[in-house]
């Protein structure tokens, strides 16, 4: 085997092996949004197989063979970006009962995985392909334990290749400390709420006794709970109100729960700093919602990513909300409404690749545009964040090359034919 | 003199005849009604404002006497009020008192569209119950009857509350006497509202649903008098023959009251409104409505703030409300309505007597609220409502006046019969007193005394207080000792002593002698309400971000803005817009402002047309779809606009300044739409779009045919797109007779549904048609190319795309979402090119929102156009202007920047088709109705009030009052397919 020794120049200090078998791509010239909040501008990336192996500016130069130079200048280069918690390859169509395999009946579910019933063959995946989403978590969704999510690819054969981390994480969803009175048509408070959370937290007490014994009879559920407390497995803790977030994060570490991770959040700015003292991390609701409250400022959404990152606060944008699959192509468009109201660009661009990375736990592999890096990116011929010159070229999910086409171009292009021939 | 009482005894003589009792009775009689009573030594308040010292004199039911210097006859029973107060008893026109409800008629199980409970002569809905009688359902429930004297309410206008033509109403007397005696007037009153009740029937299944069923019965009614029908409907003879009753109608918020009265001027009704309490909250409208009112006094308790969490979910209105409603009563009278209060609801009626004194009303507005307005509104004035000579006897003795803190019913006479709630020899003991030096004993309401011995010694414990005697027991230096005292008047006693029980021996009786009432501190009646002008807190709407005062128009010159002119001109730089009189005055480089006219710096702004809106759900109120049956053309989204929906001020902010508010897709022809203005702050009727011409919405699908409504809903037709065709054809027809039957036959029944299908035959009325699949869109159109009209719009269209060139054959216009799909079947082939190809086929094409959040970034998405396939961005902004604007038919006011054209103008900091683009100023008719520079201290004045109410309510709380549960009104968020109650989500 002939192994050739690299060192970067500026960028990295790791070394690397590449085999004389890899083939090594230089793309040189592109805007580079590195995903950890640094831009390059005009700079360069080398990737071999899947891996990324070397990133440097524009006066910098690779010591190494370059197999394939490729030219993008004048374009940008992102991380491929990532929806968090969507039911993205669970759900075709939302209104047809057949299509839909993100939701198990009963209230607690933590043994239900979402990555045994992702489909590689959903017609919606290359919609999201087409604006930049290259990996997906894939979700389950309803009671109080909805079960286990599993981050994905968006392009694959089957679930088993698709799979980048199975089982990331445990959704649960908190009670609500308030709820509708039908009769009143008013929201009224919860006053089921600290039984709920009761109920909610047995679990995780019986789930922890359960780990800790010698695990004899089977208990699905209670096992399912494996690496919450003493491993990887994150808790994902959907509500969007502050008193239940600051409860929760009490109870659970209490309870001796590692990685807990808000989802929601739409309270989160009023307590940033609390969020960011405690590193609590937050995937924020989507942007594109109506504010909580009728006196919050008509913008109190828009503005929420800004306020996070003021606090320093790690959070990864998401399509929580409507349309819980197909949404999630407007999430570039989403970051660029927050920019609008304040977000700091690279911060917008991490809060879409590095940051949700970080947050389920790829982050040594995937979210930016680092040496030693998955080779998951995008090439855009210009700024993905505006509609107006939104359009990704170009997108590799570890170092192979994205098929960009989809269905909609497909219709587009036969109907137009079509158009022509009445004309 | 002699005369006097000659005449005085006629006058007896004749009350006691009418007296007589009509029924057969077994048994001794003792009926002590008839006797002669005199109550002496009282304030009698005869009527509001007039009030004497002296005696009243009652007989048989009546009053017969009342005055200073009344000579007592022999024969009278004498009662002396000790000083008491004598108020005529109230009336509550709002009661629901002694009637049990009938048993219902509906058939268990099913989805009931057509009536089945098989009671063929009324008429087809069962929410118009015309034949009901409060008569048919009442008896006498003392122990009701006994709750409410103790309130003070002598008589009722009792009504069943159910249905939307609920039939008459009788007043009724609370005596324990037979139904014969207490029914005053059977049939004193007609009730109506907008809530169907019980009716199982799914039509109507909402307000606007309501309104036009109510308005087709009065019609019907109106017809079927004039002309002699060849069939029986007995409901329609019930309400003729209500015709001059006072009509009553019974609303749950101060909108729908609004509707109501428009709904009854229409056919010169003058509907008396059972209110909501909130109607301060629309004070100009309310007062233009000329309405009388009659409103609850039941205020809610203040909110529980001691969760900040929680607090923080109490919506910034409900805490004004909860501040606010008291003042009620006094901005009604304050701007001129005839308003009557209802003590219906109210636990403790002199708590929230003192709380309206509060608010700065008088006692004799407060006795006329409750006695002779009333009286008077259900014409009963000569008979009850105040305590002059000839009046019924109904009145009550109260230990003091009506605005005072702290009263107590003594008694209560109605129809002469006397109910004892308390002694009137019992007296009042509570509060502080003085005892020798300076020592002072607390007696509380609760039983409660606190003796505080030598400055320090405090000793608690409980008084017993019977027959007029204090007593309490109390130890000092372990030694027991007994506190006796005899009461003799209201805080007076007499042979005050203390002893040691068991010896007798009297100890500190000396120090405790003296027992005298403390000077009553501050006899404040108020707290710091003093200061509060009601009026000053008053918001245009009332809701986040109304306007302190209604806005008028502005005049400004824009300077130096990049401007979208969307005509012929192009997008010019560094160009001058001036805005007067509410339009477009003049577009042009370095204008001159003329006096008066404020100078706008647009440097580095862009100037755009207002957004105009297709297809809108917000701003509507109680339900966007008539779901009970597949054609309802009869309703009007107009009739229910809520001018007060906060996703209109976030719309503003937006760049949005003008919407279609469509009935939504349950059915297959759905409800006239409404166009408005984003008028914020101006009412529901000012919000319509002066002349714009009609629309309808239509809908086909998978909505119309119930595909996604679960297993149950599976019996209305259609329940396939082929049913769907039929149903269209079978209405155009049958509008097509109707048309023709009116032409010959001035005297045809007006039919609200096929008055409007005959305007869209006629092309009087447009049809935006919700739609999604290829076959239905050509369909839709081979149908109004066979009946003789165009199809206006296709709304949502996902499949135009497929179809485009015979969209611009027929005429059709094209309003399309930018990019959804993959919620339902139908939108599987939804591209997010559809208003690319669209544009390109030369269909007129607008980008919608259906969603209140996507209303207001209608130019984000316009600007996915740009990505989708599109090439031109003036073309694409267009798709949410002008465009939008020519589909409306509006083309030559709005959507464009034209002169002469309305001055609905959005100031960008960005280019507007641009994610970053955010809204610098919105201008509606040339009000600057949104102004980001003053956003900030707009919501920092919120949180200001915010807090304020929340330490005002954590301070009642503080001093023990009690506390409610934290509550926030929603803003109901209607898409295409919301039912209301039921949300099925989809569009």
């Amino acid at each position: 085997m002939d192994i050739k020794k690299i060192l970067t120049p500026a960028l990295c200090a790791f070394s690397f092996v590449v085999t004389a078998q890899s083939v090594t791509k230089m793309f040189s010239g592109a805007d580079i949004h590195v995903g950890n909040g640094d831009f390059i501008a005009k700079g360069k990336v080398v990737t071999a197989d899947q891996k990324i192996i070397w990133v440097g500016r524009s006066d910098e130069n690779p010591e190494m063979r370059i197999d394939e130079m490729h030219d993008v200048t004048g374009k940008h280069i992102y991380p491929g970006f990532i929806a968090p918690v969507t039911a993205v390859g669970l759900v075709e169509v939302e209104a047809v009962r057949a299509t839909v395999d993100n939701q198990e009946v009963g209230d607690q579910n933590p043994n239900a995985r979402a990555l045994i019933a992702y489909n590689t063959d959903s017609r919606v995946l290359p919609t999201l392909i087409y604006n930049g989403i290259l990996i997906g978590q894939s979700t389950p969704e309803g009671g109080t334990i909805s079960g286990q999510s599993s981050v994905m690819r968006l392009q694959a054969w089957n679930w088993e290749d698709a799979v980048i981390k199975a089982d990331d994480g445990m959704h649960i969803n908190w009670p609500n400390t308030m709820k509708f009175d039908y009769k009143k048509r008013k929201l009224v408070a919860n006053e089921e709420y600290p039984k709920q959370v009761t109920n909610l937290l047995n679990t995780f007490a019986a789930a922890k006794a359960y780990l800790e014994g010698d695990r004899k009879e089977v208990n699905l559920k209670l096992a399912a709970f494996d690496g919450v407390f003493d491993g990887d497995k994150r808790v994902y803790v959907q509500t969007n109100k502050a008193a239940a977030m600051l409860e929760a994060i009490r109870e659970l570490k209490q309870l001796g729960v590692r990685h807990i991770v808000l989802v929601g959040a739409a309270d989160a700015p009023m307590i940033a700093d609390y969020l960011a003292d405690n590193q609590i991390p937050v995937i924020l609701r989507r942007p594109h919602e109506l504010p909580s409250y009728s006196d919050d400022a008509t913008d109190a959404s828009y503005g929420a990513p800004a306020l996070l990152d003021e606090a320093g606060v790690v959070f990864a944008l998401s399509n929580i909300g409507r349309m819980p699959v197909m949404g999630n192509r407007n999430l570039p468009f989403m970051a660029g409404t927050a920019i609008g109201h304040g977000l700091d660009y690279e911060a917008a661009v991490r809060a879409l690749t590095l940051h949700p990375a970080t947050i389920m736990g790829i982050e040594k592999n995937y979210g930016s545009i680092q040496v030693d890096k998955s080779a998951t990116f995008l090439i855009a011929s210009g700024d993905l964040f505006d509609m107006r010159s939104h359009h990704v070229e170009a997108a590799y999910i570890d170092g192979k090359s994205v098929d960009m086409e989809n269905w909609q171009e497909q219709l587009f292009d036969k109907y137009m034919k079509h158009l022509e021939s009445e004309n | 003199m002699k005369i006097r009482i000659c005449l005085l005894f006629l006058f007896l003589f004749s009350l006691l005849m009418q007296a007589q009792d009509l029924a057969s009775r077994e048994g001794i009689q003792d009926n002590r009604r008839n006797l002669t009573y005199a109550i002496t030594n009282a304030t009698i308040v005869v009527a509001p404002g007039e009030r004497v010292e002296g005696t009243l004199l009652v007989a048989a039911g009546k009053i017969v006497a009342v005055g200073n210097t009344v000579a007592i006859p022999k024969h009278a029973v004498v009662i002396d009020a000790q000083k008491k107060f004598i108020y005529p008893s109230f009336i509550d026109l709002n009661s629901n008192y002694g009637l049990t409800p009938p048993e219902s008629t509906s058939k268990s199980g099913g989805v009931e569209y057509e009536r089945n409970d098989g009671k063929s002569a009324f008429g087809w809905n069962r929410a118009i119950r015309a034949d009901q009688a409060a008569t048919a359902l009442y008896s006498h429930n003392e122990k009701a009857a006994t709750e409410l004297r103790a309130q003070g309410v002598g008589v009722v206008l009792s009504h069943h509350k159910d249905g939307i033509a609920r039939g008459t109403g009788s007043v009724l007397a609370l005596a324990n006497l037979s139904e014969q005696h207490a029914l005053l007037r059977p049939k004193a009153a007609t009730f109506f509202s907008f809530d169907k009740g019980s009716s199982s029937q799914q039509y109507p299944s909402s307000q606007m649903g309501s309104i036009a069923l109510l308005r087709q019965t009065f019609l019907d009614a109106q017809w079927y008098q004039k002309n002699k029908s060849t069939t029986t409907n007995l409901h329609l003879e019930a309400l003729n023959a209500q015709d001059k009753l006072p009509h009553f109608f019974d609303s749950p918020d101060k909108l729908t009251s609004l509707r109501a009265v428009r709904l009854g001027n229409e056919f010169q009704k003058k509907f008396i409104i059972l209110g909501s309490g909130d109607e301060y909250q629309a004070l100009k409208d309310i007062q233009s409505a000329k309405a009388a009112f009659v409103i609850p006094m039941n205020f809610q308790d203040a909110p529980d703030v001691s969760d900040p969490f929680l607090a923080r979910e109490i919506g910034l209105r409900d805490l004004k409300h909860w501040e606010l409603a008291p003042y009620n009563f006094k901005a009604l009278l304050d701007n001129g309505v005839t308003v009557a209060l209802s003590p219906n609801g109210t636990k403790k009626l002199f708590e929230a007597l003192n709380t309206l004194a509060e608010t700065g009303v008088s006692e004799t507005q407060l006795l006329a609220a409750l006695t002779t307005t009333p009286a008077s509104l259900i014409q009963m004035e000569k008979e009850i409502g105040t305590l002059k000579p000839g009046m019924r006897a109904n009145f009550f003795i109260a230990g003091d006046s009506l605005t005072a803190k702290k009263n107590e019913i003594f008694e209560h006479w109605v129809l002469g019969e006397r109910h004892i709630h308390t002694s009137l020899d019992k007296f009042d003991i509570t509060g502080t007193y003085r005892l020798n030096g300076s020592d002072t004993l607390v007696l509380g309401q609760d039983k409660s005394f606190q003796l505080t011995l030598r400055d320090s010694l405090a000793i608690k414990g409980k008084y017993t207080f019977k027959n007029n005697k204090l007593r309490f027991q109390y130890a000092v230096e372990n030694e027991t000792f007994l506190f006796e005292a005899t009461a003799i008047g209201d805080r007076a006693f007499a042979s005050v002593l203390a002893y040691q029980p068991l010896s007798g021996k009297p100890n500190l009786t000396q120090t405790l002698a003296n027992l005298a009432p403390a000077a009553e501190k501050d006899k404040k009646t108020t707290e710091g309400n003093d200061d509060f002008d009601y009026k000053t807190a008053l918001w245009y709407p009332f809701q986040a971000f109304g306007h302190e005062q209604r806005q008028d128009f502005g005049n400004y010159l824009i300077k130096n803005a990049t401007v979208w002119t969307l005509e012929a001109e192009g997008v010019l730089d560094t160009t001058d817009v001036l805005i007067a009189n509410g339009k477009i005055a003049r577009v042009g480089k370095a204008l001159k402002a003329p006096k008066g006219y404020t100078e706008i710096d647009a440097i580095g702004l862009h100037l755009t047309p207002g957004m105009i809106d297709e297809h809108s759900h917000i701003a509507i109120s109680r339900g966007v779809n008539e779901s009970g049956s597949s054609s309802s053309a009869e309703v009007r989204i107009g009739d229910v606009i809520n001018p007060e929906d906060i996703n209109i001020y976030r719309q503003l902010a937006g760049g949005t300044t003008a919407s279609q508010l469509l009935h939504g897709s349950a059915n297959t022809i759905g409800g006239q739409s409404a166009l408005v203005k984003l008028r914020w702050g101006k009412s529901a009727e000012e919000m319509k779009i002066e002349n714009a011409p009609g629309y309808i919405k239509f809908a086909l699908g998978e909505n119309v045919k119930q595909s996604n409504w679960g297993d149950r809903m599976r019996v209305r037709y259609p329940q396939s797109r082929m049913g769907v065709e039929q149903v269209l054809y079978q209405s155009f027809m049958k509008a097509e007779a109707y048309g023709a039957e009116k032409k010959k036959n001035p005297n045809t029944r007006v039919d609200l549904e096929m008055e409007t299908l005959l305007e869209i035959l006629e092309s009087r009325r447009f049809i935006s048609c919700h739609s999604y699949v290829q076959s239905e869109i050509n369909m839709l159109m081979h149908v109004a190319d066979s009946m003789g009209f165009t199809v206006n719009t296709f709304t949502h269209v996902l499949e135009g795309y497929k179809v485009a060139a015979k969209l611009r054959k027929h005429g059709a216009a094209a309003s399309t979402f930018s990019d959804w799909w993959a919620y339902k079947m139908e939108v599987n082939e939804a591209i997010p090119f559809n208003a690319a190809i669209l544009t390109k086929a030369g269909v007129v094409t607008a980008i919608n929102s259906d969603d209140a959040e996507m209303g207001r970034r209608l130019n984000q998405e316009a600007g996915k156009v740009m990505r989708y396939g599109g090439d031109d961005e003036v073309e694409a902004l267009k798709t949410v202007t002008l465009n939008p604007a020519k589909m409306l038919r509006l083309e030559e006011r709005i959507g464009s920047i034209k002169v002469r054209k309305d001055a609905d103008l959005v100031l960008w900091d960005a280019h507007p088709l641009s994610s970053y683009a955010k809204v610098q100023k919105t201008f509606v008719d040339g009000q600057l109705l949104f102004d980001r520079s003053q956003q900030e201290a707009a919501v920092a004045a919120m949180r200001k009030e915010r807090e304020r109410l929340i330490a005002k309510a954590q301070q009642a709380a503080n001093g023990g009052k009690p506390i409610a549960q934290p509550e926030s009104e929603i803003d109901n968020e209607y898409h295409c397919d919301t039912l209301e109650e039921i949300h099925f989500h989809g569009h």
